[in-house]
């Protein structure tokens, strides 16, 4: 399993350089150096590799309050992965992972299964105080549990791609994975969605359950490897950035078929909207008559051309205007299922995305992040906010 | 070189005094929170945990704070991001650390005097993008700028590439606010833009490096936002030839916004960058900005690019696409931390030689390169004279270490003897401090020592640094 022992070296090239300051979402709400990454990579270090801190109440707290959005490992110039660095120390202090472990097994299930299961449904139901407050409720039905198998192109076929539809999408935004798959087919191309595949894993990275993470990540690069797909797209930014970059770190102790299937499914990774803006649209998507606003998910490190593709697609888009954020890419403290957590630091990291947001009187948000999605529509309930790969569908499919 | 205090002896009821006149959350005394501000950009050349460290909110925080610690004799470092390269807000004698980013708001942009006023924990990038919003500029451009702050950059009189057109903080600083040791708060100089009352205290306060009081506010010349800027890059056969290049480019009129001296080691770290990559065939670039009106600028481009040619560069690349042109100068602007990557330690030295001195420069640094075996890379500012030696030590042994002094002794003693300064803008901190009195000679150090003692009798204000000997531990 991942150890924190392995990014040894790499934490030696931290030049202290204090880069990360400029865009560690925690360090510009608070302002202190304790929490941004640098500091945050020297306690997990000084406590947990070397005999300079004591394992205290403090450090959990510096390691815990990170929202794994990886912008410093984005900006850091010596490329130090301070994101995993926190998985390995989160898996270091709370041994089984963050999760309490009394909803555990339903986490677990969610996780593994995916489309939240009978059981898990059940208990999202009767059990509302052990549901992450803040988290969307489940739609009725989840994307997976009516759309599987083979979706044949519409007129030529040009390509041939494997979906793998993310947890949140599946489960909160079926709608969205809908409007991928017709946006898909509509510009010729085949798209099969695996059966059987489990969450990406990023929870559980996020959480420490390292175990679980790699358990995952196997079961899910054994089934994506025996495909002859010509790509495998997502629409999900988060799912994208574990199958590009965590996934190989995960394995990379495993043995040499495990690394380079991990390899070979990487390589195959896109976002569904740069996926479809560079093989290029085939009909033109529906005219929406909107001004709309871009916002650019943290995790995007893992595809150059991820935070430019949506504002191409939206320049194809007939009647759509759009409008610039001043800082489309400052994060929105969703940080995945952080802001269910630690509600007062996202609202912090939040306000300023706002106040950008309310100067433009845009009616409609697109990111392709499922969580800021959730997070920035609780903020702007008249708004929509929606995924740009659904503004693609050409009108006779809308 | 500087040692490293491992162990905090922290004073009895320091944080609960400071909390009687603080809001508790302002004030941090938790082991890791003290660890956290134990030395800025140069972590492993010196450490030294403060025994508090205080989140000033305002002039008046920053004021009871210098009260308190006058009457009991506290050490006081002010520090801003934490960015410097000199060890200057390395807190080696314990103390209290005033934490000065939240003193982060614009105060006024004033477009017919134009001029700035802000609190000095605003960052440089923020200002910058605030002017360049309403068509202004602030051209002083250390590399750190999306993280440093404005009050650091005054106390370390911080330049860049842009100091061979614009020169430097010192060149933009009109007055400032400065909480005195003993906690009274001064109004040095002002917004006017021409000044003749007494002495020029806050051009004394530029560069102080926290040692005389701790900088609140600043008072900042700005200018007109340049509409066209493009970038250039001439490879040449050898590193004298650049260097030569640099100060014949001047000679011929054109006065580029930025002129960098780029090894092709260095290159090599901004073609990680850069698409397409930078040609691996010269042994030497300068990298370019010119900046003005369209037509200036195009002059200017031609008349280089003929002189670089005729002077025999094997190429001159324009680039003028602004996206393509900023990828270029993050390139440059992550060297430093880049650098680290390819050693196990780097020691950057900041010489600064009168231009046309640079080609001795740079063929006397070879020399000492290539007699003592050490990889000696001189990216630098060189438009200025401004270079940035950097030792590249493979392993962090006693041996390399004594190597990488003698470097460092051999680079500064070339620099001086060249006519030149040991540091063009990082300042002295703790790292530069035992060649001070090769360039100030005793006379000066005694004078400047007795400015000190003037502005701060019980030695408080960051004690241990600028002065080789290091201050008395109070």
């Amino acid at each position: 399993m991942m150890h924190l022992s392995r990014f040894s070296d790499i934490m030696a090239k931290c030049s202290s350089c204090a880069f990360c300051q400029a865009t560690c979402p925690v360090f510009q709400a608070d302002l202190t150096e304790t929490h941004m990454p640098r500091a945050r990579m020297q306690i997990i270090r000084g406590s947990l590799l070397r005999d300079e801190l004591p394992v205290s109440g403090r450090v959990r707290e510096v390691v815990d309050r990170c929202l794994m959005c990886g912008n410093c490992h984005r900006t850091c110039p010596a490329g130090v992965p301070i994101d995993s660095i926190v998985a390995c120390a989160r898996h270091a202090l709370h041994p089984g992972g963050s999760v309490n472990p009394l909803v555990r097994p339903f986490f677990r299930s969610f996780l593994e299964n995916r489309g939240h299961t009978a059981l898990a449904a059940a208990a999202l139901r009767m059990g509302r105080f052990a549901y992450p407050k803040g988290l969307p409720l489940p739609a009725a039905e989840p994307f997976l549990k009516t759309h599987r198998g083979v979706f044949p192109a519409r007129g030529e076929t040009r390509a041939k791609v494997a979906y793998f539809v993310g947890c949140a999408t599946n489960s909160f935004y079926p709608d969205t994975a809908l409007a991928a798959l017709r946006a898909l087919t509509e510009n010729g191309v085949e798209v099969t969605v695996v059966p059987d595949l489990s969450c990406c894993g990023m929870p559980t990275l996020a959480g420490g359950d390292l175990a679980l993470a790699e358990s995952l990540a196997k079961k899910n690069i054994a089934a994506l490897a025996a495909l002859s797909a010509d790509a495998i797209v997502t629409d999900c930014t988060t799912c994208g950035l574990v199958f590009k970059k965590k996934i190989p770190e995960l394995l990379a102790e495993e043995n040499d078929d495990w690394k380079q299937k991990a390899q070979a499914v990487s390589a195959k990774v896109f976002e569904a909207t740069e996926y479809l803006m560079n093989l290029g649209l085939v009909k033109a998507p529906a005219p929406r008559p909107v001004r709309a606003t871009y916002h650019v998910p943290c995790h995007r490190s893992w595809s150059p051309g991820l935070d430019d593709a949506p504002r191409r697609a939206l320049a194809r888009v007939p009647e759509l205007f759009l409008a610039e954020m001043d800082r489309p890419d400052a994060c929105c403290g969703a940080g995945g299922a952080y802001f269910t957590r630690d509600p007062v630091l996202s609202e912090k990291i939040r306000e300023p995305k706002i106040a950008d947001i309310e100067n433009l009187s845009v009616s409609m948000i697109v990111t392709q992040c499922p969580m800021c999605r959730s997070y920035l529509a609780q903020a702007f309930p008249e708004k929509s906010v929606v995924h740009p790969v659904s503004l693609l569908c050409p009108a006779d499919a809308v | 070189m500087a040692t490293t205090r491992t162990k905090t002896q922290v004073r009895k009821g320091l944080g609960r005094d400071l909390k009687r006149f603080l809001p508790s959350h302002s004030v941090l005394t938790d082991a890791e929170d003290l660890f956290s501000y134990r030395s800025d950009a140069t972590a492993d050349l010196a450490q030294g945990n403060p025994e508090a460290v205080v989140l000033c909110e305002s002039t008046g925080d920053v004021s009871s704070v210098m009260g308190y610690a006058f009457q009991h004799g506290i050490p006081v470092t002010p520090r801003g991001a934490g960015s410097g390269l000199s060890g200057g807000c390395t807190p080696l004698h314990g103390g209290i650390v005033l934490d000065m980013k939240r003193l982060n708001h614009i105060l006024e942009i004033n477009r017919g005097n134009m001029t700035a006023s802000a609190e000095a924990g605003v960052v440089l990038a923020r200002f910058k993008k605030e002017l360049a919003g309403q068509n202004l500029f602030y051209p002083p451009d250390p590399q750190s700028a999306e993280v440093c702050t404005l009050g650091g950059n005054v106390a370390t009189r911080a330049g860049g590439p842009r100091g061979v057109k614009y020169g430097t903080t010192g060149n933009y600083i009109l007055g400032l606010e400065l909480v005195l040791p003993d906690g009274d708060i001064v109004q040095t100089g002002g917004t006017c833009v021409k000044q003749s009352v007494g002495y020029d205290l806050t051009h004394l306060l530029c560069g102080s490096e926290g040692t005389l009081g701790v900088i609140t506010r600043v008072h900042l010349r700005i200018l007109p936002l340049p509409p066209v800027n493009r970038t250039a890059v001439v490879t040449c056969d050898s590193p004298e030839q650049a260097a030569a290049l640099v100060s014949d480019i001047i000679a011929a009129g054109t006065v580029p916004a930025m002129m960098e001296f780029l090894t092709v080691m260095a290159v090599m770290l901004i073609n990680t960058f850069v698409s397409p990559p930078l040609p691996m065939d010269g042994a030497a670039y300068l990298l370019l900005d010119i900046d003005g009106t369209e037509a200036q600028v195009s002059q200017d481009i031609r008349t280089l690019t003929s002189l670089c040619l005729e002077k025999k560069a094997k190429d001159v690349r324009v680039v003028s696409d602004p996206k393509e042109t900023a990828a270029y100068w993050r390139g440059r602007a992550s060297l430093y931390p880049l650098a680290l990557t390819m050693a196990r330690k780097l020691i950057t030295e900041d010489v600064t030689v009168p231009r046309d001195r640079l080609p001795a420069f740079v063929k006397r640094v070879g020399e000492i390169s290539a007699a003592l075996g050490m990889i000696i890379g001189i990216a630098g500012h060189a438009g200025d004279g401004n270079m940035h030696p950097s030792m590249l030590l493979p392993d962090v042994t006693e041996a390399s270490l004594q190597k990488a002094q003698k470097a460092i002794a051999g680079v500064i003693r070339a620099g001086l003897n060249l006519g030149g300064t040991i540091s063009g803008e990082h300042g002295i901190g703790l790292h530069k401090a035992e060649f001070i009195e090769w360039e100030l000679g005793k006379n000066q150090i005694a004078l400047m020592k007795r400015i000190k003692a003037a502005f701060d009798p019980k030695n408080i204000m960051n004690p241990g640094k600028i002065w080789p000997e290091g201050a008395s531990k109070p």
